[in-house]
């Protein structure tokens, strides 16, 4: 090209004089949803009861009186009365942190949004007192989890019984704050785990139940996710306290996994003794093995790095049907590869199941640290089975499974820039809010948190699913609410605020 | 029948598989192939061929599964800002940014160099000499470019990211020579737009970053040292290549006013424009203000050697010289997280390599090193949106060690952050995606200083003599 004559650089510069013509602002309603969510449990739901005012956050909550639950309300479908937090047969009354832990990401998140503190505060007050307050003191364990709660009432762990049982409910990503807010406690977890949920420290075998009243770690159900959850809490243990025990407990645990790798399909056992391997199971272990190497010394960080590439291998090479059948593989024979049961569901959520979406934010963890287009393709794959599907009418669809499929469309739309990811994320939680927020009014209004000293906020907790009408965390509201938040922040291009990546569900 | 584009990408998955075999080869990746695909794709797929004036410009964001234009506004990389990104708020990004395309610009003029392929140089000066004197303001003779403005290959008009129309620099421009060069009176009018409507008062030196673009209106306001070092840096060009006086009294307005600002109520000195744009102004204009230039640029060093000391983590490492004052240290700056106006810890090993280039001072190259000690084994932690300038600055930060050390341990680790990024950033696709959370191409997050890196890299593993520019102009 030539530079311009004069005359035509003259010319030039005349040709345009104007600015370019506007666009209106996206419209985004739901982060009000959200902050009254939030409002309304920082209000209502925090333990207030008994001799001791803990502060903790309700798991359960009467969504009419915004008052602890009186009684047991009908569980949603697929979630056991064991798992729920209360007594056999008493009143949900507990308060479970990890139930409530993509609430607890999510005040910090809001924090950041609104630049209040009170959101922030009473996240770090939960974590603290609750560690300072709860262990068992023989085990240092948690009354937390699968099947653990602390009684905001009696101001005890909900079961009193000899076989309580310690076991994770989810991945605990809140270790590093934990140990800002209570570093002894914390390190004091991290032990017990070792010591009283690893029933032999050589072979690193355990069962993912404990004792949490007294010692009593058996050999048994060896779930690979599990032991995910714990190598992550040890490494951020050896972060903190450079202990070498975390190492060392780190070290026998993935040697455990490495040796039970099938030498020929690499595939792992769903636990000691099945001939069948679980999926999400081992994905969600190689999620925490490639977390856990962030924390940990060489050469211990490339094994873990490289038991995760390994599965990312394996995952990424089977045969998922999610073109014409929706789901991922679910469970295959270990030794041969071959597909020994269902498909993950779209939007049938229960105990010990995964459904399409969820199984999908697992590939989001691992692409957006490993950029294999492997998980790409699944993503979007998985992206594209909810573009036209909505749940069955007579389905008791959980709040999280939604968020899910949000999240999930809102990765394949960041992945791709593809708009009609975007569109249905927004379609998803139009008809999310309306489904479990059904009183409340349309929110197309304001965006920032609720005025102080307002009246209580009608319908401002989301029901725990769509067959019942009382609020219990077990079934995902926090998890939607994550993902009304991240969906807000890509229709207006929010990149101030860090919203947690919601990819903890597995 | 397949578009050029899949032509492309599937020769381009080709070039994947055929290395792949070789993935634990320490060879692999091909750097300049990498760097050569991706400017091929970019000269085939990425200029401006679209609206009535077809101008050649290179786009500052594009869809990697098309190779085409943005129909939408994708997802912003972590830490980029609505208003910085090159495209009107809320629609199609369709915007060419030359200051987000400055390394891009300077690896074609490389590209050259290395493989005789002239038309990487000419795509370059073409997108120069067409900005210059087709996008200039009517009444400030500013230009649609830097941190919020781009020029709009499909409406062929100047737009802004943000609500105003605001100029701003988005980095130091070094490409002067070749733009009085190839366009000598727009770049003159370009400098003298920059001391008549970005400067409010010219017996102070008053300013604000932000100037409008359409008309004037330069207010008095945030003076960020670093844009007035830029705009030194601007001046002291439009002398070299005009001898106006003009520029020489602009650079001492510019200069004066923070050799007062320097100075704080209790006495004490801060670091203010830093000593690289003076510098090398110095070496442009006449005496005393060259001298003057220099004797600023020679106290910043102090002032800003203590201070990057005082941000490592392990300052016990460069103990034979005195560590910060206690009031001086910083926090260390993240490894791998960047966002708006907050850079990594190896930004400041580019800023130390800028300086010990011009000065030779060991304690720069000290500090470089020891940041590069930092990076040996890390890896971007989970979860973090990291930007190809993340890793081209920690390429760059490693290569640079091994240029002053001589010890492998560098450059191997240079090479590993070398594979690491083409995986992460490339993945199956000519063009590198804008960070890891994004599947698209946008500038903005350091595409073309991660392609500088890793020619770089080439340029090492392959004993080449051709001057690769330096990566340091990212601050």
């Amino acid at each position: 090209m030539k530079t311009l004559s004069p005359v035509l650089f003259v010319f030039a510069l005349a040709a345009f004089g104007a600015e370019a013509p506007k666009v209106p602002v996206p419209n985004s309603p739901y982060l009000g949803v959200v902050y009254r969510f939030a409002d309304a449990l920082l209000e209502h739901g925090r333990d207030t009861y008994g001799p001791q005012k803990s502060g903790l956050l309700l798991s359960a909550l009467d969504r009419a009186m915004l008052a602890p639950l009186t009684n047991r309300p009908p569980a949603p479908a697929g979630i056991r009365e064991g798992d729920r937090v209360g007594a056999k047969s008493g009143p949900l009354v507990g308060a479970n942190p990890q139930h409530d832990e993509n609430l607890l990401r999510l005040l910090y998140t809001l924090s950041e949004l609104s630049g209040q503190r009170k959101y922030r505060d009473a996240a770090e007050a939960e974590l603290k007192w609750f560690l300072q307050n709860t262990a068992s003191p023989a085990t240092h364990l948690l009354p937390w989890g699968e099947h653990l709660s602390w009684n905001v009432l009696a101001d005890e762990p909900i079961s009193k019984e000899d076989r309580a049982m310690h076991e994770f409910f989810r991945p605990w990503m809140l270790w590093k704050k934990c140990f800002e807010m209570a570093p002894e406690a914390s390190r004091q977890f991290a032990l017990a785990l070792w010591q009283h949920q690893i029933a032999d420290q050589i072979t690193g075998a355990f069962n993912r139940h404990a004792g949490f009243w007294k010692h009593a770690a058996a050999d048994g159900m060896d779930f690979p996710r599990h032991a995910g959850f714990y190598i992550r809490t040890w490494a951020v243990a050896y972060a903190q306290t450079r202990e070498g025990t975390f190492l060392k407990a780190i070290e026998v645990l993935l040697g455990r996994f490495e040796s039970k790798r099938h030498p020929d399909t690499g595939l792992i056992e769903s636990y000691s003794g099945q001939t069948s391997a679980w999926l999400a199971s081992t994905l969600s272990l190689a999620i925490d093995c490639d977390g856990a190497a962030h924390d940990v010394t060489e050469p211990l960080a490339s094994r873990l790095r490289a038991f995760a590439a390994r599965e990312d291998s394996v995952f990424c090479g089977l045969p998922h049907d999610l073109k014409s059948r929706g789901g991922f593989v679910t469970q295959l024979e270990k030794s041969t590869a071959k597909p020994a049961g269902a498909v993950t569901p779209r939007w049938d959520a229960r105990y010990g199941g995964y459904t399409t979406a969820q199984t999908a934010l697992m590939c989001v963890a691992r692409y957006e640290n490993n950029g294999q287009t492997g998980y790409r393709e699944l993503i979007t794959a998985a992206a594209d089975s909810y573009l036209e599907s909505l749940p069955p009418e007579e389905a008791d669809v959980w709040p999280m499974t939604f968020g899910h499929a949000i999240s999930l469309q809102l990765a394949a739309w960041r992945a791709t820039a593809r708009p009609i990811y975007l569109n249905r994320a927004r379609q998803l939680a139009d008809r999310a809010v309306a489904a479990y927020w059904p009183e409340a009014a349309p929110p197309a209004s304001g965006v920032g948190p609720a005025p102080q000293n307002s009246a209580k906020p009608p319908a401002a907790l989301p029901r725990a699913s769509l067959k019942t009408d009382h609020y219990e965390t077990i079934t995902g509201a926090d998890t939607l609410a994550l993902a009304l938040v991240e969906l807000h922040l890509h229709i207006l291009h929010i990149t101030a605020v860090h919203c947690p990546a919601n990819t903890i569900d597995r | 029948m397949k578009s050029r584009g899949q032509t492309n990408v599937a020769c381009f998955l080709l070039l994947v598989l055929a290395v792949a075999g070789h993935a634990a080869d320490a060879s692999w990746p091909d750097c300049l192939a990498v760097v050569r695909r991706y400017a091929d794709t970019m000269i085939e797929h990425g200029r401006d061929t679209y609206g009535s004036q077809q101008s050649g410009l290179l786009l500052s964001a594009l869809d990697r599964m098309t190779l085409a234009p943005l129909t939408v506004r994708p997802a912003p990389p972590g830490g980029i800002r609505r208003g910085d990104r090159p495209g009107r708020p809320w629609t199609a990004m369709n915007g060419a940014n030359p200051h987000l395309e400055e390394n891009l610009l300077r690896v074609f003029c490389t590209l050259s160099e290395i493989t005789g392929d002239a038309r990487y140089r000419q795509t370059a000066d073409e997108e120069l000499t067409w900005f210059f004197s087709h996008t200039l303001s009517a009444t400030t003779s500013l230009l649609p470019w830097g941190e919020h403005l781009s020029w709009d290959v499909i409406l062929d008009q100047p737009i802004s990211g943000g609500d105003e129309a605001m100029h701003e620099f988005a980095r130091p421009w070094v490409l002067w020579d070749r733009c009085f060069a190839l366009a000598p009176e727009p770049s003159k009018r370009f400098a003298l737009g920059l001391w008549e409507h970005q400067i409010a008062n010219h017996q102070t030196g008053g300013f604000d970053r932000h100037a409008p673009y359409f008309e004037h209106g330069p207010v008095d306001g945030k003076d960020f040292p670093r844009h007035g070092a830029f705009y030194i840096g601007t001046w002291c060009y439009a002398y070299k290549h005009t001898q106006e006086d003009i520029f020489l009294k602009a650079i001492e307005t510019i200069l004066a006013r923070f050799e007062r600002k320097r100075v704080q109520k209790d006495g004490a000195l801060v670091a203010t424009l830093g000593p690289l744009d003076l510098e090398m102004a110095a070496t442009m204009v006449p005496d005393p203000l060259a001298s003057r230039l220099r004797a600023f640029a020679a106290q910043e060093d102090a002032l800003i050697i203590a201070e990057l000391k005082s941000q490592l983590p392990d300052r016990a490492a460069l103990s034979e010289t005195a560590t910060a004052p206690r009031s001086l240290s910083t926090p260390t700056p993240p490894k791998w997280q960047n966002g708006y106006s907050s850079g990594t810890l190896a930004s400041s090993a580019m800023f130390c390599l800028a300086r010990h280039e011009q000065t030779g001072q060991p304690a720069y190259r000290d500090l470089l090193v020891a940041i590069a000690d930092e990076y040996l084994n890390s890896q971007p932690e989970e979860d973090v949106d990291a930007w190809p300038l993340s890793f081209a600055q920690a390429i760059s930060t490693e290569v640079a060690a091994h240029r002053f050390t001589q010890k492998d341990v560098y450059l191997d680790q240079a090479r590993k952050f070398a594979r690491l990024a083409v995986a992460l950033f490339w993945q199956d696709n000519p063009l590198p995606r804008a960070s890891f959370k994004t599947g698209h191409y946008e500038t903005i997050t350091g595409a073309d200083s991660l392609a500088l890196a890793l020619l770089e890299v080439h340029a090492v593993t392959h004993s080449l003599t051709n001057r690769i520019p330096s990566n340091t102009i990212d601050r």
